[in-house]
């Protein structure tokens, strides 16, 4: 399965740049990730400036689990948990906020 | 003597989102970072990001190795801020990373996010761009224009 590890840029529906950003990977820290895996499904918009802003972002690390960053960009600490098994579960979630820029 | 290559390749967003799809629930890899590639969405993001300036920000980066943004804004001959406003669109690409240092009144320093030789993008109507000295050398045999 790991790792995963890519960079994907794109033009969004509503004409800004979109940057996607995969990792997952198998890690022995235990104790930051007890089911052996780190991993991160980002996505960034570019602003007028051409800085790179997070604009939602799903890990899963402890002690939250996996969880979203709800109030991004302004609040890169409140995170909600998200009731997913895997990461294939969380991909699922993330895809679909990818797919809203897209259609 | 190798060349180092950063690949671009070009996929549609549904192609790229059903591709990780598959790698992810069918238990393939998808290491595209060891491969050294990013991917756009079509040929033609690429080429209105992909501008002569940026280009002239690879190449004196890879063959001066300007300390500071400042300093390569000197050697390009244009405004600082310009430079840094391209610096900061090259990084969020992954083109470059901007190293900060908390020494002298210029901390900001560009380099490539490895040392690679040439760029070069999956299509056919898109030379590849050299961005070293020693890929200038050996591609095209002429002395480094910066």
């Amino acid at each position: 399965l790991l790792p995963v590890f890519v960079h994907y840029a794109f033009i969004g529906n509503d004409g800004s740049e979109y940057l996607v950003d995969i990792e997952v990977y198998e890690t022995e820290n235990l104790v930051m990730f007890p089911e052996g895996i780190s991993g991160r499904f980002r996505l960034f918009r570019v602003d007028e400036n051409m800085n790179k802003i997070l604009v939602y972002l799903i890990d899963n690390h402890a002690p939250y689990g996996f969880h979203e960053h709800d109030e991004l960009p302004l609040n890169h600490f409140s995170r909600i948990t998200i009731h997913v098994k895997n990461w294939q579960e969380a991909w699922e979630r993330f895809q679909i906020k990818c797919r809203e820029l897209i259609d | 003597l190798k060349l180092k290559f950063l690949n671009i390749l070009f996929q549609t967003p549904n192609d790229f989102l059903g591709e990780i799809d598959k790698a992810l629930k069918s238990g393939k890899g998808f290491n595209k970072k060891e491969e050294n590639i990013l991917i756009f969405d079509s040929v033609k993001a690429f080429n209105n990001f992909m501008t002569v300036n940026k280009i002239q920000i690879l190449r004196a980066i890879s063959q001066v190795g300007p300390e500071s943004v400042y300093r390569l804004a000197s050697i390009l001959g244009r405004e600082p801020q310009h430079v840094l406003k391209d610096c900061r669109h090259l990084e969020a690409y992954k083109f470059i990373r901007l190293e900060e240092s908390s020494r002298g009144r210029n901390p900001i320093r560009p380099v490539l996010t490895f040392d690679y030789d040439v760029i070069k993008a999956d299509s056919s109507i898109i030379s590849p761009y050299i961005i070293s000295e020693r890929s200038e050398k050996l591609l095209t045999h002429q002395p480094s224009v910066v």
